[in-house]
């Protein structure tokens, strides 16, 4: 999971709870202690939450050893004083901590629009279109005899392919020009990537952050933030580009052109 | 398993378009860059050049359906991954691209958005599965609400509904295996989440033996948002009162300053004081709450309440709230359904009967009856009697008392639950002190009990806007199967659109909440259900205009032959009738073709043409059950003419059952149908219903202050069709009314009472008769005419898969006074003679009437005496009653007695200190009269009165009395009466009635 601020000085409260199917479980999700409570002092910092002393599953799977009655959940609530942008992942961890073990893989597939971070006080001014993004890019998994488990077939991932992993899609939504820009994080402030493209009125770019151009390998997997002059636009992220990837796992609903929501009129 | 292997745009990728408010026309577009792809990433042309170009519709989507489409060879342009497309619409709509799209198997996960919000936070939402690949597996949804007792409704999911305990709390739903287009909604707002279900069997991450964890995700959850809220509202009704909650949500960063309003629906009045907070206002048109201070994250609820100012009839109460912020903006709530009815009293008790055949032998036998209050302080009792086939030599009396004075305010329910045993049949009496609406109930069985009925409403109509009933489950194997149980079909007539409300009680009719609502189409069905384990319960369906409402289990998915041969009703008009005349139009169901048919019967005079319509929905078949969507058309499926007394009928020619109706184009006769299945040709587990009679067919029950219905008659026309046994009740409420049945087919039994008679009449009010017609009356008409107004009910003997609306309850004059015959006193000697003699003979018949008020079932003992057997002119005499009570329970009546015209009233005792003395005068005729109040079983008193023996002479002849003009009108009327028993003195003159002789 990572957050990322929209304006400064914004505390983040992050609660969660387990739940179950059988029987239904009615468990408040801020009842206890928040597993992350921080102070941030500047707008689109990136906030990873995974190394802390528990990994939260998205969802085991039924057979698993520690829920062996059925599968379970993990419902998670995030609490701030100023609006920020969050995105889930899934680690897909086998037994130990590995986070990236499948990403980009031929068996998974995923992909989203990534919500606005240009939360500039206006009326409901975020949504899923905007002028600045921030996502976490990551890099294919590898199962080369790395990763805790058995080996499961069909599974071929590479993580230092530079033309897998996750990659963008801009889509120019305005009927004028664009130019869109990536900075990268460096654990301590954005840097730019050097990556600059000028998009046509209504025109589309793919695009990721590898030495190729067209993916995330190992080397370069982080946070990224896009910038946007020119106009607001929408941007797609996902791993269905990958060479690993058969494409047959993932879907996002449209995003509206007019308000950047997922319901409407003229859907991307 | 890499880009080229996968031909582009092969099954797995497509689209999946929802439609949501309004009907959509759609068309999607492809994006085509300027160069081909490079490395797999679609769109590299220098700066992002290319064209959009349109590549399929326009498709029209209508609400609450979902098309898919995926790229055709046509369109192969690799790599299909992350192919651009965009989907343009007339109307908003959802659509959601990628591949197998919530088809179960490993896949992504999203929030979805709410359509009045267009954001994850609502509180409706559409979801739609595609299964372009075939379906290999469930998929789950994830609610996550802010508020205690929200309650989220998925049907087609399981389970259908469940409820918060707490705040911020997270619940689950599975959808269900060819649910392809899911509903959410919930009285409190909520953020919804959809995924697939992982580790499925089939996963391609599910590999032997190993049961890996999820798929790949990814989702962006919901951001924030400056200022916004959300405004719902839900009503509590405690009988009469409508107590409003307004709830507002501030979802936003920012504080609101919001105003709140809402109206006084029409026929409602403010209960002063309800308001909380304190209102700003409460004008005439409504009340309003301004400038409400809401902080971020803040949750702040309005409440008051409302109560019904109607004196006669119901009001369904359909409002909505409203709230606006300089920020935010104006939003309203969705509308909240509920109904209030006020009836007038009756002036003795409302009343009805019903039978209910069983063969009483399944030991799993769960048959009740329902009844439903309609306003507070509505006190009901009901009376059973149980019996096989007749085999004494009387008709049975309904007179054992199962309920007594049950008191229920509005909406509650009171279930009797039917005897288990053998005999085979019972047989109900219901009164109340304002009408109710009652239903016999068995469970729905899955194979081989169909059963069906059309919902009386609140006013006794057809055709109304307020209908309660019970839902049930399948009580088989698919109990938890929403796709079985009882479906609801709302029927709208009317050339408009209506907006019909669910309003459910999960606990008998404390609470109520909503469930949905829906535009249905003019002229269109609309079909709500079926029921499962955890949505059985009360519903009522409210309406803006009227409409029909179907119920039963006739559209459950698996119905078996059996259960399609078994249900029937009566059809019914969108006039209150169950029985229509030329122009006219008749609605039912029948079931699937092989059984499914329309019984079509003329009665009265000359001939009737008819022409038979089926209702096909416009969006066909989806899913499991017949009826999807909510407009159709129709389409004719026969024609033809009926002639009185004689039969037409019209089979079903699809193989699912449906809505069909019966317009009567031309002719004079009336014409009354059944549908359903093998009808009236009653097999044991067959349903059962109400026979329409034919003098009353026009008789509206609101119109004629409930004193009648069109089911309480005295002239009936049954078909008998197909080649099994029919049985048939006449529950007859008089004493002393005499029926007469064609007789031929009636089968013996044992010592069956009723052989080779054609008249039966009853010897005490609230009896039943019962007959058994055999197969070989197939094809003909059984009609049945009564003295007096009596219920004709038919049907199978079998428990399972009875569904039959109680018949209105009616207020009539009392019809069951018991005849007392009181033991007069061995001294005087009464002496029915008539003597010439100095010294008048005082000859006495004593004529005492008893009216037993509101309690039926009461006896009383009366004996009346009286102090001399000679009377001369001036003389005082002495009447006293006795009166004893036998029990079975305290009993209140009154006992009353004619003061003779030849007397003057002196006086009257109150004899015991529990009653009460009156007299009262109509027209010439005085009442000595009083109130006996709770006298205990076994107790006894009595009352006496004086009068004087004033004017001379009179004749008694029983009832009747003759004043004496002079002595040759006397003896005339004397000749002519035969009267025995004649009291006259003399006055001037004697009487010679000897010589007159």
């Amino acid at each position: 999971m990572y957050l990322f601020t929209t304006q400064p000085n914004t505390t983040v409260r992050l609660y969660a709870v387990n739940g179950q199917m059988t029987p239904p479980t009615f468990t408040q999700i801020n009842g206890g202690a928040p597993i992350l409570n921080q102070f941030v002092p500047n707008a689109d910092t990136p906030i990873e939450v995974i190394n802390l002393g528990t990994i939260y599953y998205p969802a085991r799977t039924r057979g698993s050893a520690d829920l062996v009655n059925g599968f379970g959940f993990t419902y998670f609530m995030c609490e701030s004083d100023q609006p920020v942008c969050w995105e889930i992942n899934s680690s897909i961890p086998y037994e130990a901590n590995d986070r990236n073990s499948w990403h980009c893989t031929a068996a998974s597939d995923c992909a989203s629009f990534i919500a606005s971070q240009s939360a500039t006080n206006t009326v409901n001014a975020q949504s899923f279109k905007g002028n600045k993004f921030c996502t976490f890019m990551r890099c294919d998994s590898d199962m080369s005899g790395n990763v805790p488990g058995p080996y499961v077939a069909n599974v071929d991932g590479n993580s230092n392919d530079p033309n897998r992993g996750d990659a963008l899609m801009f889509f120019n939504i305005n009927n004028n020009a664009v130019t869109v820009s990536v900075d990268y994080w460096n654990g301590a402030a954005w840097v730019a990537t050097g990556f600059s493209v000028n998009i046509n009125a209504n025109g589309v770019y793919s695009w990721g952050p590898s030495a190729t151009g067209r993916g995330t390998d190992l080397s370069v997997q982080g946070a990224y933030r896009i910038n946007v002059t020119g106009g607001d636009i929408l941007c797609y992220k996902g791993d269905v580009f990958s060479a690993a990837t058969d494409g047959d796992n993932y879907f996002t609903f449209g995003i509206n052109k007019a308000d950047g929501l997922q319901i409407g009129t003229e859907l991307y | 398993m890499t880009d080229v292997d996968i031909p582009c745009c092969s099954g797995n990728n497509n689209i999946v378009i929802t439609g949501l408010n309004a009907p959509a026309t759609v068309f999607i577009d492809r994006f085509d860059p300027a160069t081909g792809p490079v490395n797999n990433l679609p769109c590299t042309s220098a700066n992002g050049a290319g064209t959009w170009t349109q590549v399929a519709g326009p498709f029209v989507v209508n609400p609450g359906t979902h098309i898919g489409w995926s790229p055709t060879p046509a369109n192969t342009w690799a790599p299909a991954k992350g192919r651009p497309f965009r989907v343009r619409s007339n109307v908003p709509v959802q659509a959601a691209m990628g591949a197998k799209i919530m088809e179960g198997i490993n896949n992504d996960a999203k929030f979805v958005s709410g359509i009045n919000t267009g954001r994850p936070v609502d509180v409706e939402f559409w979801v739609s599965s595609n299964y372009a690949n075939g379906w290999q597996g469930p998929a789950t949804l994830h609610a996550i609400a802010f508020l205690p007792g929200t309650v989220i409704n998925a049907p087609g999911c399981t389970p259908a509904i469940q409820t918060t305990t707490g705040p911020f709390q997270g619940v689950m739903f599975r959808t269900l295996k060819n649910v392809y287009d899911i509903h959410i909604t919930s009285n409190y707002p909520i953020y919804l989440f959809w995924e697939s279900y992982s580790g499925f069997a089939n996963s391609e991450l599910c590999i032997g033996n190993d049961n890996h964890p999820v798929c790949e995700m990814v989702f962006i959850a919901p951001p924030a948002e400056m200022c916004a809220y959300t405004i719902s509202k839900e009503s509590k009704q405690t009988g009469d009162t409508i107590t409003y909650t307004i709830t507002i949500y501030n979802y936003g960063v920012q504080d609101l300053t919001i105003d709140v309003w809402d109206s006084f629906p029409s026929g409602t009045s403010y209960i002063a004081g309800s308001g909380n907070p304190t209102p700003s206002g409460t004008p005439a048109w409504g009340i309003y709450w301004a400038a409400q201070s809401i902080t971020s994250t803040a949750v702040k609820q309005f409440k008051f309440a409302i109560t019904g100012s109607i004196t006669d009839g119901t009001i369904p109460i359909i409002n909505r709230a409203n709230g606006r912020d300089n920020c935010a903006g104006y939003k309203q709530s969705e509308p909240v359904a509920n109904a209030i009815v006020k009836h007038l009293g009756c002036s003795y008790t409302w009343k009805s009967y019903g039978s209910y055949f069983n063969d009483g032998q399944d030991g799993t036998w769960t048959s009740k009856i329902h009844i439903y209050a309609l306003q507070d302080n509505t006190t009901v009792n009901l009376y059973q009697v149980t019996g096989g086939q007749p085999s004494t030599t009387a008709p049975l009396t309904i007179n054992n008392q199962v309920i007594t004075n049950q008191t229920l305010n509005a909406w509650r329910e009171y279930t009797y639950t039917l005897p288990v045993a053998s005999p085979a049949r019972a047989y109900y009496k219901i009164t109340s002190t304002y009408p109710v609406l009652w239903e016999f109930d068995s469970m729905p069985g899955r194979d081989n009990n169909g059963r069906q009925m059309f919902l009386y409403s609140t006013d006794m109509n057809t055709s109304d806007k307020v209908f309660i009933t019970r839902m049930n489950r399948d009580p088989e194997s698919n109990y938890n199967d929403t796709n079985h149980g009882d479906t609801l079909v709302v029927i709208n007539p009317n050339a408009t659109t209506v907006t019909v409300f669910i309003v459910r009680s999960l606990d008998g009719g404390v609470t109520w909440s909503q469930v949905t609502n829906q535009d249905i189409a003019a002229n269109s069905c609309w079909l709500f259900g079926g029921t499962d384990s955890s949505s059985e319960g009360l519903y009522m369906v409210i309406s803006q205009s009227n409409v029909m409402v179907y119920k039963g289990n006739t559209f459950a998915l698996d119905l078996g032959g059996g259960g399609q041969q078994s249900a029937f009703m009566y059809a019914v008009t969108p006039n209150n009738k169950k029985m229509a005349g030329n122009g006219e139009t008749l609605y039912g169901v029948w079931t699937k073709s092989g059984d499914g048919r329309v019984l079509l019967t003329g009665l009265g005079t000359g001939s009737q043409n008819y022409t038979v319509e089926k209702y096909v929905p416009a969006s066909g078949s989806v899913g499991n059950f017949a009826i999807s969507g909510a407009t159709g058309t129709w389409q004719v499926v026969s024609s033809g003419t009926v002639n009185a007394g004689s039969q037409a009928v019209v089979m079903n020619p699809d193989n699912i059952p449906g809505v069909v109706r019966i317009r009567l184009t031309g002719g004079t006769a009336a014409v009354q149908a059944v549908t359903g299945g093998q009808v009236t040709q009653f097999w044991n587990p067959s349903d059962m219903d109400y026979v329409p009679g034919y003098n009353n067919r026009n008789l509206n029950w609101m119109a004629s202050g409930g004193t009648g219905s069109h089911l309480l008659d005295n002239d009936f026309l049954m078909s008998m069709h197909g080649g099994n046994d029919s049985y048939v009740s006449v529950l007859v409420p008089d004493s002393g009314t005499t029926i007469y049945l064609d007789q031929t087919g009636i089968v013996t039994w044992g010592s069956d009472w009723n052989r080779g008679q054609t008249a039966y009449t009853s010897t005490a009010p609230d009896q039943v008769f019962m007959f058994y017609y055999n197969g070989g009356t197939s094809g003909t008409n059984k009609r049945l005419t009564s003295t007096a107004n009596v219920y004709m009910m038919l049907g199978g003997t079998k428990n399972n898969g009875k569904l039959i609306e109680g018949a209105p309850l009616v207020c009539q004059s009392p019809t069951n006074t018991p005849t007392i015959t009181p033991t007069l006193p061995a001294s005087p000697t009464i002496t029915q003679t008539i003597t010439r003699t100095a010294t008048p003979t005082l000859t006495l018949t004593v004529t005492l009437t008893l009216t037993v008020t509101n309690t039926p079932a009461l006896v009383v003992n009366l004996a009346k005496s009286i102090d001399k057997g000679i009377v001369m002119l001036g003389d005082t005499i002495t009447y006293c009653i006795s009166y004893t009570n036998p029990g079975p329970q305290a009993a209140t009546f009154n006992i009353w007695d004619t003061i003779p015209a030849i007397t003057d009233f002196i006086g009257c005792s109150t004899g015991t200190a529990s009653s009460t003395c009156t007299v009262d005068t109509y027209g010439t005729t005085r009442v000595v009269r009083w109130t006996i109040t709770n006298l205990a079983v076994g107790q006894w008193g009595f009352v006496c009165f004086w009068v004087k023996l004033a004017r001379l002479p009179y004749l008694i002849d029983k009832k009747e009395y003759y004043a004496m003009i002079d002595e040759e009108d006397v003896i005339k009327a004397i000749k002519a009466k035969g009267i025995k028993g004649v009291l006259y003195s003399n006055r001037d003159k004697d009487i010679d009635l000897e010589r007159e002789r």
